[in-house]
């Protein structure tokens, strides 16, 4: 069980929300071509992006597709490469952190203030929970790496 | 000096290989911290909002459309139908993604959804054909940049409002220029492939072959008709269009042609996801940094200083020039197109530049930043779309934006390019 | 950096020099650019504050710059009170469909008592209001017919902005109202996606609406009032002389930025002439538009604050009254 939330926890939100989003715009069109609109289609599938974005924000650390530039690391050797993985994932997992802890507070800040979206009616701190969920997530996911990273080496090392 | 903290906490960080996004919004947060006249929350909401919005969504859209239409056999009978009308020519494949490209440009309104939609398709043939790889992502990154060119294009609304221009004259007076730029990516493809030896087949031109392939690619070949139609129609907007493609796609992949079963849609979700989200948090993070920007007024002093030198038509010509590919290498074009228009239109006029040839003009430029490093839109959908690296993609392009930038002053020196329709 | 060294000179004065940055969605060529200008020098003038506009949304849209204000990392913006609605629902009141009749009115009512209630409202939600002001009366345009009546405007598919209040209108008098991007406006017209929309001539005008639209009839069927907002974390740190100078300094501003607006109405509306059909809506039809929304008025009472509801129509008859 919790080894298929921690294959899966990420991707199956991120698709769910995906598939909300093209569901909601496609009832847009059709809807509209009925001559009758929904208010809330287009708000609902912009809020599922932004959730989109950050959910998958750490599912691409899982997979290591974000897009980086690696102009110095191909010119180093294998070990050189590790340790400045290790550096790069590091900075990112501070930098998690960092957003973590102030869209924590943001989030609460908003919810004192009751905001609400204007079509849906949503209160906006759902909205912005996308940012901290998703930064602990991605924290999460890095320091997974990092670990991995650091014992193979060791144990590389060991041999 | 804010400004320098800005560039090498960047620029470092890259090099360190952080991620681009990641490395600028840290760029942004050190700078605001070391400032001290911003919050940290001021980052954090600044990359919220700017996922909050609709036009936007065309990007997660297409990329989605365009791995349903590769894994459910939609592509390959397109890929198949071209084939057989352009195997005889010199670098066939490549011309035929930049006419594809310009045609998307009639639909989007957005370079890196056109990179997405059509490099999902073209890319991968130009590969099996024999391409190069590199040069195969650079075709259509670079032709992708001619989406705002062509209407619809938001960029052109900014302008146009933004320096109370008719925008229907902006829209007409793109279309030349668009084609113009097609043509002078094309002359560069057909140089490369010569040079390459990508002659084409060798077996002859057969109109039955042709007649064949069109049969068997017609529901693939009507997604065109139906997205064109249905935008020009007025039943969807363009941003809404790249829907259409999804629905459209799924249900000719699952049901027609049967490629695809409902167990292999996860696996497409999640391959679509993974492109969107890492361009779209680079996204999120360009737009946090373009607000500092425009915040500590910088944009607005560099036009300003740049203004102050430009003493003949030709000196401020090219300064304007050189400061949209500049500030198209750091800023999202929108943004740029806000921010510049008012200062940049009143001078160019006194200069006697028309302002729907000054919108011409600007659109195009910015264009060309999509295709230039460290932020550019285009780069980053296309090297994902391949599979490639962004640094090679980037040497790789380096043609074609020699290219966009001939197509640019052609632009410039012939007014009537622009001007002649309206 | 001048103003400083001055500063520093006088050691009566508490406070410390401070740029606040003045947010804003509209262009610099719009009616708030020049009120916007206007505060600036007043407040340059008065106090050492330097006051720094960011006009075409350029820090984020109305919504997000309120949101932005919550937070501190905005200092002064100027939205619609149609957007200020998602933060307190009692500013639903201003969209409630035919409720001012004229500027007149309109004028009286947002410098009342009830003026001074809606702001004090805002004081819970770390946002100080400091004076209203306008946008201005909205108006339907279309492309498929002169609406001269309420049955022409049945079945008009009419982009809205993104609210139940406004779509419920819009249905009320027959429309299919549709929420759209604004940005996305221009082409949805210009193709057919919509058939119209509503908006104040100036808004109408600096955005080139009239190329993709033919006709314009002066409905009036919203008047949208402003709010001058400030960040409360923001203004808890201002000497009590700038907190007054500043409030001084919004209503000198409003006078002024309601006068450019009415002229920028007529200049826009003479402008639109050029390209456009412009039907006068008869007194009579006015009547059966405002009949058909009542409803309206009713279903939002409880969302709005039935008191709000009440005060507000009260001071609309105290405004006419004086009128008259
Ligand atoms: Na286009
Ligand atoms: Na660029």
């Amino acid at each position: 069980m919790l080894d298929w939330i921690n294959k899966h926890l990420e991707n199956v939100i991120a698709i769910v929300l995906f598939v909300v989003m093209t569901i909601a715009v496609f009832t847009q069109i059709l809807t509209r071509t009925f001559d009758y609109s929904l208010s809330w289609t287009e708000e609902l599938a912009r809020y599922c992006l932004i959730w989109l974005v950050f959910i998958g924000t750490s599912l691409a650390v899982i997979h290591q597709q974000h897009i980086n530039i690696d102009v110095i690391s191909k010119r180093l050797n294998e070990s050189e490469k590790k340790v400045l993985a290790v550096i790069a994932q590091a900075i990112f997992f501070a930098f998690s952190l960092v957003i973590l802890f102030y869209s924590t507070q943001m989030v609460m800040d908003l919810y004192r203030l009751e905001q609400h979206s204007p079509a849906l009616g949503l209160p906006m701190w759902i909205v912005y929970l996308a940012c901290p969920v998703g930064f602990a997530l991605t924290a999460f996911r890095l320091l997974q790496q990092i670990v991995i990273t650091v014992e193979t080496t060791k144990t590389e090392m060991d041999k | 000096m804010s400004l320098f903290i800005l560039f090498t906490t960047f620029v470092f960080l890259v090099l360190c290989t952080v991620p681009v996004a990641i490395s600028l919004a840290i760029a942004t947060l050190i700078t605001i911290l070391s400032a001290g006249n911003l919050s940290v929350e001021f980052l954090v909401s600044s990359m919220i909002n700017s996922l909050d919005s609709f036009p936007i969504m065309a990007v997660p859209f297409f990329i989605l459309a365009g791995e349903i239409m590769g894994r459910g056999g939609i592509s390959q009978r397109l890929v198949n139908f071209s084939h057989s009308l352009v195997k005889n020519i010199t670098g066939g494949f490549a011309i035929a993604s930049i006419l594809t490209c310009m045609l998307f440009a009639a639909i989007s309104g957005s370079g890196p959804a056109t990179v997405a939609a059509v490099g999902g398709i073209m890319i991968p043939a130009m590969i099996k054909y024999g391409y190069d790889k590199y040069f195969a992502t650079a075709v259509v990154t670079a032709a992708g940049a001619i989406g705002v060119m062509i209407p619809p294009s938001i960029p052109m609304v900014m302008y146009g409002v933004a320096a109370s221009t008719s925008i229907g004259d902006l829209f007409i007076a793109g279309i030349f220029p668009g084609i113009l730029v097609t043509l002078c990516l094309i002359i560069w493809s057909y140089i490369y492939a010569k040079h390459k030896g990508y002659k084409g087949s060798d077996e002859p031109f057969s109109f039955s072959q042709v007649f064949k392939e069109f049969k068997n690619a017609q529901l693939a070949l009507f997604i065109p008709v139906i997205i064109l139609g249905g935008i020009y129609g007025g039943i969807f907007t363009p941003t809404e269009a790249s829907v259409v493609a999804v629905v459209y796609g799924l249900i000719i992949s699952l049901f027609v042609y049967k490629e695809i079963t409902v167990k292999d849609l996860p696996a497409i979700f999640t391959k679509s996801i993974l492109t969107s989200v890492i361009v779209l948090i680079i996204v999120a993070s360009a737009t946090a940094f373009g607000k500092y920007l425009s915040i500590e007024q910088i944009p607005t002093q560099v036009a300003n200083a740049m203004l102050a030198f430009s003493e003949s038509k030709i000196v401020f010509i090219t300064l304007m020039v050189a400061l949209l590919l500049l500030v198209g290498c750091f800023m999202e074009t929108i943004a740029a197109i806000i921010i510049l228009t008012p200062l940049l239109v009143p001078v160019s006029t006194v200069f006697g530049f028309h302002p729907v040839h000054t919108g011409v003009i600007m659109v195009v430029s910015l264009a060309i930043g999509f295709i230039t490093p460290p932020l550019g839109l285009n780069l980053f959908v296309g090297a994902s779309v391949a599979g490639i690296s962004v640094d090679k993609l980037s040497k790789a392009i380096i043609p074609f934006f020699i290219s966009m930038i001939v197509a640019l002053f052609l632009i410039i020196y012939l007014p009537f390019l622009s001007l002649s329709m309206i | 950096n001048n103003k400083q060294s001055q500063t520093s000179d006088s050691a009566s004065c508490e406070s410390s020099p401070k740029t606040l940055r003045f947010s804003m969605s509209s262009n610099n060529k719009h009616p708030i650019f020049s009120g916007a200008s206007k505060f600036k020098e007043l407040v340059e003038q008065s106090t050492d504050i330097t006051v720094n506009i960011f006009p075409s949304a350029q820090l984020g849209d109305d919504r997000a710059s309120i949101e932005m204000l919550q937070l501190g990392t905005l200092d002064i913006a100027i939205p619609s009170t149609g957007p200020l609605a998602n933060f307190s629902s009692a500013f639903n009141v201003f969209d409630l469909p035919f409720m001012f009749q004229s500027e007149a009115v309109a004028d009286d009512v947002l410098r009342s008592n009830f003026a001074g209630t809606m702001l004090n409202i805002l004081k819970d939600k770390q946002l100080i209001g400091l004076d209203f002001w306008e946008n201005g009366f909205r108006h339907l345009t279309n492309s498929t017919r002169a609406v001269n009546t309420i049955d022409d405007v049945s079945g008009l598919k009419i982009r809205t902005m993104e609210s139940a209040l406004h779509l419920d209108a819009w249905q009320a008098l027959g429309a299919t109202p549709t929420p759209m991007a604004f940005k996305e406006l221009f082409t949805a017209l210009q193709q057919g996606t919509v058939d119209g929309q509503e908006n104040p001539y100036p808004n109408i005008a600096l955005n080139n609406l009239y190329e993709v639209q033919e006709y314009l009839t002066d409905t009036g069927h919203v008047y949208t009032p402003l709010v001058l907002l400030f960040s409360a974390k923001t203004w808890s740190t201002l000497s009590v002389s700038e907190q007054v100078a500043l409030r001084e300094a919004a209503k000198e501003a409003g006078d002024y930025q309601r006068k450019v607006n009415r002229e920028m109405n007529k200049q826009s509306l003479a402008q639109l002439n050029d390209h456009m059909t412009i039907t006068t809506l008869p007194l009579a039809e006015r009547k059966k538009f405002q009949q058909a929304t009542l409803p309206v008025l009713e279903k939002y009472k409880d969302v709005i604050g039935e008191n709000i509801v009440t005060q507000f129509q009260q001071a609309i008859k105290t405004a006419e009254m004086n009128d008259l």
